[in-house]
């Protein structure tokens, strides 16, 4: 079977758009977290807001500047059933040991 | 430039064995990470986190590697545009990046242990050494791997494209990256709250 070929590519100009967001939700996650008090942000969204602003730049990395979006089905897999696999143990160890 | 050879799954044999390495990894680090996730109070002797921690010196940290990353896939992108100047300089730029992540780390630790806190002081210690300091290995694996290509450039000059060698690099370097992504929330701002 012939080498499958990236259907589409990021772009420079999607990389440094992608850099600036990246720095943003980075001093974002550091802002909310130093003026959590001073801001009145509750555990509940804090815990929350971090969590979201983690998931976007794990997205953001994984998919665009590893090109695993681009990349086959079977690549796809290894890495997603990979990450799903631990995360399911993980989440059960740690409910566990709770 | 290397040619694409055939294969019987579609996928050149290199990139699919470094994805399966990073299948691996996430095996190795989310073990690492519930491991201190478990054992992050138990400590019955020296400092905790929250006495310790400097959030605003692991925001810079973070703030660099990720940095580095765009530096990489744009190494990435332009080695594919045979750009060999601004691929070289996008190179330079991931090594330096990374030097700079790995003497933040350094500095951190230095300021832990004096501090009291070390591998050997209590269960908190031991797992967040264990995990930050296997974080720091592969930091410093990958700053290795970049410069051997930034050098091999260097001497080869045009002759030299690897763009499958470059992207294959760059995937392990963004792995390296996504794993502080986590342990930067989950183990330096969720449980500091």
């Amino acid at each position: 079977m012939a080498h499958e070929e990236h259907s589409a590519h990021a772009t420079v100009s999607l990389y440094w758009i992608f850099c600036v967001i990246l720095g943003i939700i980075t001093a974002l996650e550091w802002a909310i977290f130093k003026y959590k008090d001073p801001w009145g942000v509750s555990n509940f969204a804090l815990i929350t807001s971090l969590s979201v602003m983690s998931v976007v730049k794990f997205i953001m990395v994984v998919g665009w500047y590893m090109h695993l979006r681009y990349d086959p089905k079977m690549i796809k897999f290894v890495f997603i059933f990979s990450f799903l696999m631990i995360s399911g143990t993980a989440a059960g160890l740690l409910m566990l040991m709770a | 430039m290397s040619a694409h050879l055939e294969t019987n799954t579609g996928v050149d044999n290199r990139k699919f064995a470094m994805w399966t390495l990073i299948g691996s990894e996430c095996f190795l680090f989310g073990t690492l990470i519930v491991n201190y996730m478990i054992n992050r109070n138990r400590g019955l002797a020296g400092p905790t986190g929250p006495e310790i921690f400097n959030i605003d010196l692991t925001t810079l940290s973070t703030f660099d590697l990720l940095m580095s990353s765009v530096a990489m896939a744009l190494a990435v992108f332009y080695c594919k545009q045979k750009r060999l100047r601004a691929m070289q300089i996008s190179l330079a730029t991931v090594v330096i990046f990374g030097l700079f992540f790995l003497g933040f780390q350094y500095y951190e630790f230095n300021h832990f242990v004096n501090e009291g806190l070390s591998l050997g002081t209590n269960i908190f210690g031991s797992s967040f050494y264990l995990l930050t300091g296997c974080h720091g290995i592969h930091v410093a694996i990958g700053v290795m791997i970049i410069s051997t290509l930034l050098i091999q450039s260097l001497i080869k000059g045009e002759s030299w494209f690897n763009d499958d060698v470059v992207e294959i690099c760059g995937l392990y370097w963004h792995f390296v990256d996504v794993i502080w992504i986590i342990i930067f929330t989950v183990v330096l701002l969720l449980v500091l709250i």
